[in-house]
């Protein structure tokens, strides 16, 4: 290689190393921003899924809050107070991203958390849009939540929970003038399973017991003793008090939420669409004069002409046919009328009215509660009766009484009667209403009844709930069963035995009596009741 | 002057070299501070991730028991609440006092000298509108609210990581 081309190719080649350099160093800063980027942005995504992750549990922590809310509201009747709205609430300005305008629903946390809030409303669409009318089921609380920047939304389709699904039983009422709110006869021997609640004392005779698991002591403030004791607890049992009294709506409140009447409208207004509503007339159903067996169906049913009146008492089955198989032997000719024999009435699915109750104890005498509809054929559903009279007590009639046995028909497959498909609720303020399995009864063949009379059912019997100023006395609710079959311990005891829930201002007990309390898995109507959830689903923002 | 010119070019490709390799220095100082970022980053977000995995994993579990069969705690009178804390162990259940232990994939571990043992795990159950019983005994009720929270903690740091919180109430989700 000669001088001048070793010269040109120097000229050439001047800045080649630098331009290199630039051109390495301008491809890595190219590699660089795009792993930069790629990094920021796998960790912006990795922070949002587990802010998403946080914003959902949060969102269902919301649901769940105001499901409680509703539970804790089930004694207000101002529809508007029993869950949270789903407006914009003061104070609160986030926006939420779906729609871009501020987050509607009551603000709340967890206990214990502060990485971020939820919003929570209820209301009768799916949208979120009208307000929860407190009364229709299923109903949708919409619960949004952020978490550091990072939005979920969890809908759930909740559905109603009863009155009559907390309690075994419960005194409502705070003690009178006339005593205890619980009153356990001497000698009597009560077994609650399920818990057992006051808001006032209770007054115990001798040798009797009262014992439930669960016993619960409420309105303390108002009572330091005279209450439940660790005693009434059975084996294992637990002994709960608390500060407050356990508030329930009145009858008159579920009268009112069942028939669609304002919170302000009177009780006798309400009773009064009670009774409009009431199917006393047209819902009463009987054996066909030729029905060829008792079995409960539209072949051997047919409607009891009339229906029966607004007292329930033994002459509404006077006119009644006669229960198949149920005649006795003496009637070879046709001139000869069957001397004993029983009449069967059957209530189907609806409400009735009724301003008495008197059942006395007749073996021919057959109360049937039809919630199936076997007789009609009609629509299952709820048996409800109101028993309830503006004017208690200026008949003279202070005392209502049920003596028999309830039979309830069974869903098919089941050989146990659903208690959340019959529903006493009783409203005569001052009155009782017992319900007694008596001593020494034949059943229509002559023969002695033993065993338990059975009632599946909730009882609801409220008008002076604790804490209420006016002069009304309460509804007192009676169980008494025989004293003379040795106790609760077998099953052929003789007790009154309700197989449900007892709400009422006072109760009393007398003899063997036992309560089991049972959840309805298939009511749901049940007026002034809670919520629970049914289905869930969620989405982001 | 061509050897004049010669040694310009010799100075010349000295400044050009003594330039590039700086250059080239400050790059390759760039790309391991980038990469240096790039891999803490990806170790936080993948330790994030993995807590609050383990966070939502216990959540779920405590849902799947529902309100009604989680621990009691400790009523306390002062607060009007009852506090529980303790994790769920596999073996043991729903575990008061307890501290779960995590790999960094989430696989639960025995004990925190267990090997590849990353994370801790405590979970609070804080209960409120109960009936109170005797002592700091008390029962639930309809009403009661119970809230979760779980902590999930880096076990060499003892930093949290990741706190996530539900509330479980009878008749909820």
């Amino acid at each position: 290689m000669n001088h001048y081309s070793l010269k040109s190719r120097r000229h050439r080649e001047a800045g080649a190393a630098l331009i290199t350099v630039l051109m390495v160093s301008l491809c890595t800063a190219m590699l660089l921003a795009a792993s930069l980027t790629v990094a920021m942005t796998t960790q912006m995504l990795g922070y949002n899924q587990a802010n998403s992750q946080a914003a959902m549990e949060l969102a269902d922590a919301g649901a769940n809050s105001e499901l409680q809310t509703v539970a804790l509201n089930i004694g207000i009747v101002n529809t508007l107070l029993k869950s949270s709205l789903p407006v914009v609430y003061s104070g609160v300005s986030a926006i939420l991203p779906s729609t871009g305008s501020i987050v509607k629903g009551r603000p709340g946390t967890v206990t214990g958390y502060l990485g971020g809030t939820y919003y929570v409303s209820s209301s009768n669409d799916a949208a979120g849009t009208t307000t929860w009318d407190g009364v229709t089921s299923p109903f949708y609380i919409t619960s949004h939540a952020v978490v550091n920047g990072c939005w979920q939304t969890v809908t759930i389709q909740s559905g109603t929970t009863s009155l009559f699904n907390v309690y075994g039983i419960f005194s409502l009422g705070d003690d009178t003038s006339s005593g205890s709110t619980v009153s356990v006869s001497s000698g009597a021997a009560v077994a609650i399973n399920g818990s057992a609640g006051v808001n006032g004392t209770v007054s115990q005779g001798s040798s009797c017991s009262f014992t439930a698991p669960t016993c619960i002591n409420a309105n303390c403030q108002n009572h330091s003793s005279g209450q439940l004791k660790s005693s009434n607890c059975s084996s294992g049992g637990n002994l709960c008090s608390c500060q407050p009294p356990i508030i329930c709506p009145k009858t008159s409140d579920c009268c009112r939420q069942c028939f669609g009447c304002a919170a302000g409208t009177s009780d006798a207004t309400a009773y009064s669409t009670c009774q409009s509503h009431c199917c006393n007339s047209s819902c009463v159903y009987q054996y066909t004069s030729n029905a060829y067996s008792s079995t409960i169906n539209t072949q051997n049913c047919c409607p009891l002409s009339g229906g029966c009146g607004q007292k329930l008492t033994n002459s509404c089955w006077s006119n009644a046919n006669i229960k198949p198989g149920t005649y006795t032997s003496n009637n070879w000719w046709w001139w000869q009328q069957p001397t004993v024999a029983v009449q069967t009435l059957i209530f189907e699915p609806g409400d009735y009215y009724f301003t008495d109750c008197k059942l006395a104890y007749d073996a021919s005498k057959e109360c049937i509660i039809d919630p199936c509809a076997y007789a009609s054929g009609g629509t299952p559903g709820q048996v409800r009766f109101w028993c309830c009279d503006c004017n208690a007590g200026t008949d003279g009639a202070t005392s209502d009484y049920v003596q028999c046995p309830i039979k309830n028909t069974c869903a098919s497959g089941s050989s146990t009667p659903d208690p959340g498909q019959f529903r006493l609720y009783y409203d005569k303020d001052g009155c009782s209403c017992t319900f007694t399995r008596p001593d020494n009864v034949c059943d229509w063949t002559g023969n002695t009844v033993t065993g338990d009379f059975d009632y599946y059912c909730g009882v609801y019997a409220c008008s002076k709930p604790c804490g209420d100023t006016s002069s009304k006395k309460g509804c007192c609710c009676g169980f008494c069963g025989t004293s003379n079959q040795g106790g609760c311990g077998s099953s052929n005891d003789g007790c009154s035995h309700l197989h449900g829930s007892l709400l009422c201002d006072h109760c009393s007990f007398q003899g063997n009596c036992k309560c089991d309390y049972t959840v309805s898995q298939t009511c749901t109507k049940d007026p002034c009741s809670g919520g629970c959830a049914v289905s869930w689903s969620c989405h982001a923002g | 002057m061509p050897a004049k010119n010669g040694l310009r070019n010799r100075g010349f490709t000295l400044i050009e070299g003594v330039v590039a390799t700086f250059i080239l220095a400050i790059v390759v100082a760039a790309m391991f501070a980038s990469w240096n970022t790039c891999f803490t980053q990806s170790g936080q977000i993948a330790e994030v991730t993995s807590a609050a995995n383990i966070a939502q994993s216990e959540l779920e579990i405590a849902k799947t028991f529902g309100a009604a069969n989680m621990p009691l705690g400790t009523y306390s009178s002062s607060t009007q609440t009852a506090t529980w804390t303790g994790a769920y162990i596999p073996a043991t259940g729903w575990t008061s006092g307890a501290t779960a232990y995590y790999s960094f994939t989430g696989t639960q571990l025995a004990s925190s000298s267990s090997t590849g043992a990353y994370f801790s795990l405590s979970t609070t159950v804080t209960d409120s509108s109960v009936l109170p019983g005797t002592g700091t005994t008390y029962t639930l009720q309809q009403t009661s609210n119970r809230a979760v929270v779980a902590t999930v903690n880096n076990l060499a740091t003892s930093a949290t990581d990741f706190t996530m919180a539900t509330n479980l109430v009878q008749g909820g989700l």
